[in-house]
């Protein structure tokens, strides 16, 4: 690892240049990723040993995740307050959201079980904006071709071919909910291109799209008689009936410390992703929340999960200052134009190439000494706002207020000075197994959301987080809501039993209780735990 | 640049209440965590948009109370913070409105069966001075009133619904759900983008399979 140019350097060294040249890349994209992305390092890789997933391979941080200790005990069971609801649904962002009101529509009564105040989430962090194929250039064909090969063809394609004809009629149903998008003079909806595509097919408000979204939503849900939400109540054990099928969960609420059973003849689980386990230790762009929760409690369950080894570093998380490591700086902003930059002045990759091989581009640069550094030797490159400013004068003060608002907090004029960026772990590729209906693979536990798989393959496209979120969220509503309740509606442990005696007898002596609920530095203990 | 304190010296501040100690240059939210301080209720996004951790701030420079966001505020020597508890959902009066959303030529009276509270605005800035992002709440609810809903609702653009304006008004009023029905009736009203108009016909008409 070479040291790369100390930041004070760079930044007197930094020239607007509205002709920078791109560097021809030595070697092909396949070559980038294995060298420089995390997900390809010796230390992202190691195999479950007890599941249905065992042998499969995952990162080894979340090996030690699915394989953790369950607090969970009969005794917790024995003194909780029973309640009941047709449908719980497990998170409260963009798809728990969608999915609770489309259940609701259909006549279910719906619980809202989330960890904390309802629509805290990834959603509503959400910038770039949400893909739809509206254009005449465009078509459903080219949104579906072009997120398989973002995904490295990984994806489940009928999940994909579902979504991609979903997205229209996403963005209709969302404008009836009330939420606003930018338009062009002729009321048409704006669209800008996504890194990975050929046409643009990203739908926005600002860069304010999930805020907007969850306005609205939660507005929606907050209004609707059938609807009940519990904040700060997160699901900590799924339960199941004599035939494993899952029939609710168990809640732990965070204010009262006591413990609830919410019986349901479905359950939703919208509970998100990971980005605050800091993979590989690196910072995250996600909400405090996502702490893989509901991976832990499926796969306890006995659902299956796939592409446990694959997880996205957004290329431009803030690199400085320090205590803003790792917060997002939307692609919208690379998608207007601005350029990445090296120490010596030099673009390296095309900006809008897929997002996992700008980050290995950037990795790589750090990692041959064209990077910045900081004190804390971590390293960097820029992102050149101040010539994109000089190019569009006025266009990210219009466009881009959160930006804005956040080089405020940082104390950075970004229209004078490059900001200093590095990968940040985004997102979580994988998930719980589901199938067009979201139906994972046990009978009565429906998935939607970023906590499923199958969709994004290895590497997500933007705007295919949201458009998935709602996409699903509603089918997963729709089809918990149908479900014909089971004769046997026991409130069971026996799945957890006989997942302790799998970790048992192969010898397993975890330190890590499970789910986390919050990282470590949050200090959250749960009572009698 | 004004990154220029250690980020090991240590800063005296309260917390509802409790004095703490605590690392210099780190946001409210960051310091509180190394203290091992709970406060898992209020915080979320770290990014100023869910508005979980919001604040009311004292600096002891200054002779006012203002509102902030935790994740937002970097901590001072002194400063003097609450953080207020979000309304009970359930029992509040504030938040019981209830509405479908309708054509436009209706919108103006159903604003006022909804919100009949709106109409009493006492024009004090309550409202406006508890706003974190610095929306002219006040205004937005003035300009509801008259039935200009969407400048009502493009003031609140920025409004991370967390519930300050509501509760500061002495009137209760809910400036931010009056705002954001504002806001999404406008949305509901505006006429399909023809883009997206015929991208749904041309679905309809099953023009556009997948192939593979």
């Amino acid at each position: 690892m070479s040291n790369g140019i100390p930041l004070e350097q760079a930044r007197q060294a930094y020239r607007i240049d509205l002709k920078r040249p791109l560097r021809p890349s030595a070697i092909d994209n396949q070559k980038l990723l294995q060298d420089f992305h995390p997900d390809y390092a010796n230390n992202s890789h190691a195999a479950l040993k007890v599941g249905v997933n065992c042998n499969d391979p995952c990162h080894p941080q979340l090996v030690a995740l699915l394989q953790s200790n369950s607090a969970t005990n009969e005794a917790m069971l024995a003194t909780a307050t029973q309640i009941e609801s047709d449908v719980l649904v497990i998170g409260s962002g963009g798809a728990g959201c969608s999915a609770a009101l489309i259940a609701a529509e259909n006549g279910a009564n719906v619980l809202i079980a989330t960890k904390l105040r309802a629509g805290d989430s990834n959603t509503v962090m959400a910038e770039g904006g949400i893909q739809a194929s509206i254009e005449d250039n465009d078509t459903p064909q080219a949104h579906f071709d072009e997120t398989l090969k973002a995904g490295h063809h990984c994806s489940d394609k009928r999940l994909v071919e579902q979504m991609v004809l979903d997205g229209p009629d996403v963005i209709q149903w969302l404008i009836q909910q009330g939420m606003q998008f930018d338009r062009d003079g002729e009321g048409n909806l704006c669209t800008r291109r996504a890194g990975g595509t050929s046409a643009d097919r990203v739908l926005y408000y600002h860069d304010y799209t999930g805020l907007e979204m969850m306005r609205v939503l939660r507005e929606s849900v907050r209004q609707h008689n059938r609807i009940t939400t519990y904040d700060y109540s997160p699901a900590v054990e799924l339960l199941s009936n004599k035939d494993g099928h899952c029939s609710g969960a168990l809640l732990y609420s965070i204010e009262t410390q006591q413990y609830t059973i919410v019986k349901a003849k479905s359950v939703i689980l919208a509970s998100g992703g990971l980005g605050r386990m800091h993979l590989n230790g690196f910072p995250t762009s996600n909400h405090v929340g996502a702490t893989g929760d509901g991976l832990v409690l499926a796969y306890r369950l006995g659902a299956q999960l796939q592409t446990l080894d694959s997880f996205q570093y957004h290329p431009t998380g803030l690199a400085w200052p320090q205590t803003l490591a790792g917060t997002l700086i939307t692609e919208g902003i690379r998608s207007a134009g601005a350029q990445l930059v090296n120490s010596s002045g030099k673009r390296f990759i095309d900006e809008l190439a897929p997002r996992d091989v700008v980050s290995a581009a950037i990795m790589r640069e750090c990692a041959e000494g064209r990077g910045i550094r900081l004190e804390s030797g971590r390293q960097g490159v820029w992102l050149d706002i101040p010539t994109l400013e000089k190019q569009q004068p006025g266009r990210l003060a219009q466009a881009f207020p959160k930006f804005i608002a956040l080089c405020n907090k940082a104390d950075i004029d970004p229209y004078r000075s490059p900001l200093l960026i590095c990968p940040t772990l985004h997102y979580q590729n994988g998930g719980v197994v589901i199938n067009e209906a979201c139906e994972t693979t046990i009978p009565g536990l429906y998935c939607a959301g970023e906590v499923s798989g199958g969709i994004h393959g290895k590497n997500r496209i933007m705007g295919n987080a949201l458009l998935e979120i709602i996409s699903f969220g509603r089918r997963a509503g729709a089809a918990a809501a149908a479900r014909h309740p089971p004769s046997d509606s026991q409130l069971l442990l026996d799945h957890l039993k006989a997942f302790r005696h799998e970790i048992k007898s192969n010898h397993i002596a975890s330190n890590t209780q499970g789910p986390l609920l919050f990282p470590h530095y949050a200090s959250f203990s749960r009572r009698g735990t | 640049m004004t990154h220029t304190a250690t980020p090991n010296s240590s800063i005296e501040i309260t917390v509802n209440g409790t004095r703490l100690s605590v690392s210099a240059n780190h946001s409210l939210i960051q310091a509180l965590w190394k203290t091992g301080h709970p406060n898992f209720k209020s915080a979320s996004c770290l990014e100023g948009v869910c508005g979980s951790c919001r604040i009311m701030v004292k600096y002891h420079d200054q002779p006012d109370v203002s509102m902030a966001l935790a994740c937002q505020s970097r901590v001072e020597a002194e400063m003097q913070v609450v953080f207020p508890q979000y309304l009970e959902k359930q029992s509040s009066t504030l938040l019981n409105h209830r509405y479908q959303l309708q054509l436009s030529s209706e919108s103006e009276q159903q604003l006022k069966r909804t919100f009949p509270e709106a109409a009493h605005c006492r024009h004090c800035h309550g409202c406006t001075v508890a706003c974190p992002k610095g929306i002219d709440v006040e205004q937005g609810v003035k300009l509801a009133n008259e039935g200009k809903l969407a400048a009502a609702g493009d003031l609140f653009i920025n409004c991370v619904m967390c519930d300050l304006c509501s509760t500061s008004c002495p009137e209760d009023i809910a400036p931010n759900y009056v705002a954001l029905f504002a806001r999404r009736t406008s949305a509901f009203n505006q006429p399909t983008p023809p883009n997206l108009a015929n991208r749904l016909q041309a679905l309809q008409r099953g023009e556009l399979k997948i192939k593979y």
